[in-house]
C-alpha cells in the first residue's frame, strides 16, 4: 500500500489521483501502486501453487506399495497417473535426442548445401549419416541429411562450410563399423548445389590416413 | 577557423518552440494549429495525444443528438474523479458535483460560438485543500461543417489551506 506524496494519506491500488488533496499521481507512482498490487497477488499465487504441488504429490504416492490396487479405487487412479507420467517422461525427455547429440551444424544454424542424385549415395533414405568429404585442399566431417526430399550436406564446423563453398570436387566417404568404406565422387554445380557423379570403392585405411605431407612433419 | 565556428553553430541543436506548461492553453493552441484556414476542425484530423501523452485529463462529448449528449471518451483521471466505470455514458448520468460534469456542462456555449471556450472553477476538499481547476472546450466536427463533438481538457492544482 502506497501513500499520497502530498498529504500522506494511503492511496488505493491503481489510483490516478488522491481524492483528499487532488494530487495527480505521476505515471511512475502509478507503476509503484500496480507493482504493490502485483506483489500481493503473486504471494497468493505462490501459496496456491505450493498447495497444488503438495496435493499432486500426495495423490501420486497413494497406493505406492500396493501392486494390485482395487479396480475403481483412488489407488488405481493414482497408479494410472503414475504410469502415464512415467511414459511421458520416457517419451519426451529420455527418448528425445538432446541438443548436444544433434549435428553441430544444425545446432549452430550453419549453412546446408543441397545434394542432387542422392540415389547414388551409400546412406539410407530417411536417415542422417556421418561422412567425410575429401577435397583437394583438405578433409572435413559432414552430416548427410536424407530425412526430407532429396539430400543436404551439413557441415560440422565452419572449416567444413568454407571448404564446401570454395571447392568444386570431392570424394564423399561413408565408413561403417566392420564394413568396407564406400565412396562417391561429388561435384559442385552452378548455384552452389552439389551432385553425386559416381561411386568408387575405398578401404577404411584410405579415409583414416592423413595426408603424406603432414606425416612427414610429425615424424 | 570562421568556417569551423559556423559549422559548429549549425550542428548545435537549435532550441525548439517552448512547450506550453498549461494544459488548457496547449489544447487551444493545438486546436488552432489544426484549424489553419479551415472553417471547422475535423474530428479525424484531431489527435488527442498531441495535447497530452496519455489523454488522462481529456474527455470527448458526442453532440450528434444535442438533447442527449454522450461522453464517448473520458480520460482515466477524470473517469476516476467522476466515479465512472466505463464509456460511453450519457452526460445526464454523471454525478453533478464532479469536475467532468461541471466542465462538460458548458458545451452549450461552444455550440453557440463554434470557438474554443475556457472555464475556471475552484473548491475546497474535506481534507482542507483548495483546488483550482481550469478547462478548455474545443469544438470539433465529424463532417467538416457542423459542430457535433466537443473535446475538453481539465487540469488543476491544489494548495493546502493555512490553518
Amino acid at each position: 500500500m502506497t501513500s499520497c506524496p502530498t498529504c500522506k494519506r494511503p492511496a488505493k491500488p491503481k489510483a490516478r489521483y488522491c481524492p483528499a488533496c487532488y494530487f495527480v499521481f505521476p505515471s511512475d507512482s502509478l507503476n509503484r501502486n500496480l507493482a504493490a498490487t502485483r506483489a500481493q497477488s503473486s504471494s497468493w499465487r505462490g501459496a496456491t501453487l505450493f498447495f497444488v504441488v503438495m496435493a499432486g504429490v500426495w495423490v501420486l504416492q497413494l497406493g505406492l506399495n500396493d501392486p494390485y490396487p482395487e479396480p475403481g479405487s483412488i489407488q488405481e487412479s493414482a497408479s494410472n497417473i503414475r504410469q502415464d507420467l512415467r511414459e511421458w517422461v520416457v517419451r519426451t525427455i529420455i527418448a528425445r535426442p538432446s541438443a548436444d547429440a544433434r549435428p553441430a551444424a544444425r545446432a549452430s544454424g550453419q549453412q546446408a548445401a543441397g545434394l542432387d542424385n542422392s540415389d547414388l549415395l551409400p546412406c539410407a533414405i530417411g536417415a542422417e549419416c556421418n561422412v567425410v568429404i575429401r577435397f583437394a585442399s583438405g578433409t572435413a566431417s559432414y552430416v548427410i541429411d536424407r530425412s526430407g526430399d532429396g539430400a543436404r550436406i551439413l557441415a560440422d564446423d565452419p572449416r567444413g562450410t568454407r571448404l564446401l563453398n570454395s571447392e568444386t570436387r570431392g570424394e564423399l566417404v561413408v565408413a561403417r563399423p566392420r564394413q568396407p568404406a564406400q565412396s562417391v565422387t561429388i561435384t559442385r554445380q552452378e548455384g552452389g548445389r552439389w551432385s553425386v557423379v559416381g561411386p568408387t570403392q575405398l578401404s577404411i585405411t584410405d579415409i583414416t590416413a592423413a595426408p603424406t605431407g603432414r606425416l612427414e612433419g610429425a615424424i | 577557423m570562421m568556417r569551423m565556428a559556423q559549422l559548429m553553430r549549425k550542428l548545435r541543436p537549435q532550441p525548439g518552440p517552448a512547450l506550453e506548461r498549461r494544459l488548457h492553453r496547449r489544447a487551444v493552441d493545438y486546436w488552432r494549429s489544426v484549424l489553419g484556414e479551415n472553417e471547422r476542425v475535423r474530428l479525424c484530423d484531431f489527435d488527442l495525444l498531441a495535447i497530452e501523452d496519455d489523454t488522462s485529463h481529456g474527455f470527448l462529448l458526442d453532440l450528434r443528438v444535442p438533447a442527449a449528449p454522450i461522453l464517448s471518451y473520458v480520460g482515466p483521471v477524470l473517469e476516476q474523479e467522476a466515479g465512472l466505470s466505463g464509456t460511453p455514458v450519457r452526460l445526464a448520468e454523471v454525478t453533478a458535483n464532479c469536475l467532468l460534469s461541471r466542465f462538460a456542462g458548458h458545451h452549450g456555449r461552444v455550440l453557440e460560438s463554434g470557438k474554443p471556450e475556457t472555464a475556471e472553477y475552484d473548491f475546497v476538499t474535506d481534507a482542507g485543500y483548495h483546488v483550482l481547476c481550469r478547462g478548455a472546450l474545443l469544438p470539433l466536427s465529424s463532417d467538416g461543417t457542423t459542430v457535433d463533438h466537443v473535446y475538453g481538457v481539465v487540469s488543476w492544482k491544489s494548495e493546502k489551506i493555512a490553518q
